[in-house]
């Protein structure tokens, strides 16, 4: 009688660990990366991109106010958030005129990060 | 749009503050207690922040997120 299950079929998935939140300091703290209460920089905004020929994209998005761990929601009134890669490139290749609603959520980014330095 | 910060959270009890994490997650300050919570200490509510989520199907305060080797896991 086989009665065993074939866990070594199964495949592995590390799910993220619990986070806690900051632990508590005193009120004369000093703002850092854990008590900033600086609400601006994570307020959605739209940066609107133009493609003339021959402009530098990063530089370009760079100057529009675009940075790293920035997550777009929307671009041209298509939704990312639900939009596969491929489509979500063909939109930003093909479109002469960007409109991109973005949203500062550095959080995958730097677990992303984390795990390429590795 | 889902993920747009939704600053009703914002109005606080006394002798309760808000920080915002490096990741950009907000969580609640205690300072009479000396202790800090993802909850808001109103509603009990985390804050939804930028995580992918299906608000239609979620309850409350719950997030959908993928970890990079592609499996779904729920933040509450």
């Amino acid at each position: 009688m086989d009665s065993q299950i074939p866990y070594d079929d199964y495949p592995v998935v590390f799910l993220p660990a619990y986070e806690n939140p900051p632990a508590w300091i005193p009120p004369e703290r000093v703002p850092g990366p854990d008590y900033n209460n600086e609400l601006t920089q994570f307020l959605s905004q739209t940066i609107t991109l133009k493609k003339p020929p021959g402009m530098i994209p990063d530089s370009d998005a760079h100057r529009a106010g675009l940075q790293e761990g920035d997550q777009v929601l929307a671009v041209n009134d298509v939704d990312f958030q639900d939009t596969e890669h491929s489509k979500a490139l063909e939109i930003l290749k093909t479109a002469r005129e960007i409109s991109m609603h973005v949203h500062f959520f550095p959080y995958n980014y730097y677990h992303q990060k984390e795990r390429t330095v590795h | 749009m889902a993920a747009d910060l939704n600053l009703e959270w914002i109005s606080l009890p006394r002798s309760w503050t808000y920080g915002i994490t490096r990741g950009g997650r907000v969580f609640f300050i205690n300072e009479e207690a000396k202790s800090t919570t993802w909850l808001h200490p109103v509603t009990g509510e985390a804050v939804v922040t930028g995580h992918r989520r299906q608000s239609t199907d979620l309850p409350t305060g719950w997030e959908e997120a993928y970890t990079f080797e592609g499996a779904r896991y729920y933040i509450n």
